[in-house]
């Protein structure tokens, strides 16, 4: 699968990449990294003036109702520029959510708030992956903890697995995020995605779906996916254009060094895998707009490519800048510390492996029996 | 914003109704066991079918047999081609380098002479540009042609020459004027294979099958008339013929080795350690990496369809496949091997016509993937150059220029 962007959806691309790079300001993300909790006011202003919290959402909720396609190449952008904030995404996993399997009166209370960019969302899924104890919902409240959870300090809803007490099952549940959850602000390496643990005390909880709820939580997660995988593409090209400038323009042993081999190589194998990782990207947000029943194997793909691009651009664009590239100075570090965070934040590659293999050979158990 | 347009559609499902009934005769299925030279007439049969049913040469003008269409339609037939398996490879140098070139600079009357029978098969066609000490480096060819009143007298040497066993015609570049600065001394010609002087001796690959051949020329005598180009013009007419296909329909994913499927299914016989091998994480991630390598793959494809089917020139990175493809071919067939264990030393000689299908001769192939056709190295070059931007390497050979 794949498709062309249309002259709308370059527009789009235009004009995220004109704001983002006019407001970019590394010196900004720097300071972020020597603080906990914070992220960058005025990128997520631009994301809200923009209108790009609205976009997947639909217009009788204040959205814009595009598709995921849009958002994953505004993500796409926003990656180029390392996003200040997670919200993108993890706004579009609670909306999504509420979208796939809440009730009319819940969206109608809890998705224009999500449009407006007011609420911020955030989910916890990993628990699709695996068989962690999650945390307990009992009489509509939310009890446990969880974390670190991207966007936990600044989220006002969150979507994650739980289990049910009555009924004994998983459930995913819809928590609001009031004062009966503390939160605790976590120092990462990449500190501006608002990373937290959460404790919930009572949260007041609702559940999304019972039916199938490990399948549920998956697709949202694939979903999710999806979108990362445009950001890291965005940090894939960003460390490739740097890398291939640099190259160009630094000179040694009377010459520039992207005229030796073992850099201009370095640099062709970035732009390699930059190029799988958007292959498998659209192939993915194909999917993820056409509700294809094939969403999670192919948000795997784009998540395995991704990750691998992503750290590959930032760690040999670091090496090609030699010295300077380790640098606090230098803006590539933000890269590597976000390549390394995206790897991290939505399920690691081993999980994401499992997961397509296991289709690959379900598939092929079912063709035996067929 | 995705799907082909309704024309495109209906020739598919054209090319479609014509091969299907095929299948028995030319199919995968069909070639298990041939050897080379029963593969290769195979595929001279499947040739002339095409062409009887006005399917060969899709984008050569109608006059000289072909059909008159664009490259889109190019690329769809040979996706359905390859999904049945028929032998059309043998063809494929003949009719995208040399046959395009003599449409180019040939006579009509060359035209009219040479071109139908190569589109029906009739004819095959070599492309004679690497020689023993010059592969990628093109312009350093040695091969000699000398003016001899209204002739030219060809003698030197030439490798790697793909099929050439089976040939009649070749295209050949050499050196016309030793003075002249390396790039500007060489002169393009066709050439009569069959001809006096000419020496065809197969080369034995390190698989045991021989696909290459050394060419000789002594005292090969060959009309001016059958010169293309200007004298001088050889290296620009040898870099043309390499770029005529900017876009080759990359229809296989598997980087040319046995699908994903035989390794899956490989994986769920074999018991690693008490359980199924595909319940292993080392096995999955190999499965699991080549999958998302062929997906990516298969989109960077599709996404070139859509380009030309828009009128508009494929993008740069389809320029990666052959490079990503024998990458995944390795780590898919030495997993496999090494799910095998000691049964994976049994080897087949006569499997080189299959490496889609057997594990050892994809994994024994591999090498050479890796460098024909443009070696990694040269395609890392490539990639840095003319898409990125990047200086070209120390080249002292160009210095004087």
């Amino acid at each position: 699968m794949a498709f062309l962007l249309d002259d709308d959806q370059r527009q789009i691309v235009r004009e995220a990449e004109r704001l983002l790079a006019d407001n970019f300001s590394p010196d900004r993300l720097r300071d972020l990294l020597e603080r906990t909790g914070s992220h960058d006011q005025v990128f997520w202003t631009a994301c809200r003036d923009m209108g790009w919290t609205a976009i997947t959402i639909a217009e009788e909720y204040g959205g814009l109702d595009l598709g995921p396609v849009e958002l994953c190449l505004t993500a796409q952008v926003a990656g180029r520029f390392v996003a200040g904030a997670p919200f993108l995404s993890t706004s579009f996993g609670a909306s999504e959510a509420l979208r796939r399997h809440a009730t009319p009166e819940v969206r109608a209370r809890l998705l224009p708030g999500l449009a407006a960019g007011e609420t911020i969302g955030a989910v916890h899924l990993s628990a699709a992956l695996d068989a962690d104890a999650t945390p307990q919902l009992r009489d509509g409240a939310l009890h446990g903890a969880l974390g670190p959870v991207a966007a936990g300090l600044q989220a006002g809803l969150l979507v994650t697995l739980a289990h049910d007490v009555a009924t004994e099952t998983d459930v995913m549940v819809l928590a609001e995020l009031d004062a009966r959850t503390r939160r605790a602000p976590v120092q990462t390496f990449d500190n501006s995605r608002g990373y937290a643990d959460l404790a919930f005390e009572g949260a007041p909880a609702s559940i999304l779906t019972t039916a199938d709820a490990r399948k549920a939580a998956l697709d949202l997660l694939a979903g999710v996916a999806v979108v990362v995988a445009f950001e890291q593409l965005g940090v894939a090209e960003a460390c490739l254009e740097r890398a291939r400038a640099f190259a160009n323009e630094r000179q040694a042993f009377g010459q520039p060094i992207g005229k030796f081999q073992a850099i201009k190589h370095r640099v062709a194998e970035i732009y390699v895998a930059t190029e799988l990782a958007r292959g498998t990207a659209l192939s993915a947000v194909l999917a993820l707009r056409d509700n294809a029943d094939d969403l999670v194997i192919r948000a795997g793909a784009a998540r395995l490519c991704a990750i691998e691009a992503s750290e590959l651009a930032a760690r040999e664009a670091i090496q090609t800048h030699g010295a300077i590239g380790v640098t606090w100075e230098h803006d590539l570090h933000l890269y590597y510390r976000r390549s390394r965070a995206l790897a991290l934040e939505l399920c690691a590659a081993g999980r994401w492996e499992d997961v397509v293999a296991e289709r690959l050979v379900a598939h092929h158990a079912r063709d035996l029996t067929a | 914003m995705s799907a082909l347009s309704p024309e495109l559609e209906a020739f598919r499902a054209r090319v479609v109704a014509f091969m299907d009934p095929h299948v028995a005769e030319f199919g995968q299925a069909a070639r298990l066991g041939l050897s080379l030279d029963d593969d290769v007439a195979l595929a001279r049969r499947w040739q002339a079918t095409k062409a009887a049913a006005g399917f060969a040469g899709l984008t050569f003008p109608v006059e000289y047999g072909g059909a008159g269409l664009s490259q889109i339609e190019q690329v769809l037939f040979v996706e359905e081609e390859a999904a049945r398996g028929f032998p059309s490879a043998y063809f494929v140098i003949s009719l995208s380098m040399p046959i395009p070139m003599v449409l180019r600079y040939a006579t009509p009357e060359q035209k009219a002479r040479f071109v139908p029978p190569a589109l029906r098969g009739e004819q095959m066609w070599s492309q004679l540009f690497s020689e023993p000490s010059t592969g990628s480096d093109l312009a350093a060819v040695r091969t000699r042609a000398v003016r001899d009143g209204g002739d030219w007298i060809l003698s030197g040497q030439k490798v790697w020459t793909t099929f050439a066993q089976y040939s009649d015609y070749g295209v050949i570049v050499a050196r016309s004027d030793p003075d002249a600065p390396k790039h500007r001394g060489l002169t393009y010609f066709f050439v009569d294979l069959k001809a006096p002087g000419v020496t065809v001796r197969p080369i034995r690959q390190l698989h045991g099958a021989e696909e290459f051949n050394e060419v000789f020329f002594d005292d090969v005598r060959i009309p001016d008339a059958w010169r293309l180009g200007e004298v001088g013009a050889g290296f620009r007419l040898a870099v043309e013929t390499l770029m005529i296909e900017r876009y080759t329909a990359a229809a296989d994913e598997t980087g040319f080795g046995p699908p994903l499927d035989a390794l899956v299914a490989l994986a769920q016989e074999t018991q690693l350690n008490g359980r199924p091998a595909s319940q292993d994480g080392r096995v999955r991630s190999v499965i699991a990496r080549a999958f998302a390598t062929q997906q990516a793959l298969s989109a960077i494809h599709e996404k070139s369809v859509l380009e030309l089917a828009a009128g508009r020139e494929p993008g740069p990175e389809g320029s990666i496949h052959k490079l990503v493809g024998a990458r995944g071919r390795r780590e898919v067939a030495i997993c496999a091997l090494d799910l095998m264990g000691a049964d994976g030393l049994r080897f087949d000689a006569a499997a080189h016509l299959r490496p889609k299908t057997d594990f050892a001769m994809s994994w024994m192939d591999q090498p050479t993937l890796r460098i024909a056709g443009g070696t990694d190295e040269m395609l890392l070059n490539t990639v840095a150059e003319r898409i990125l931007g990047l200086p070209q390497d120390y080249r002292p050979d160009k210095a004087s220029r």
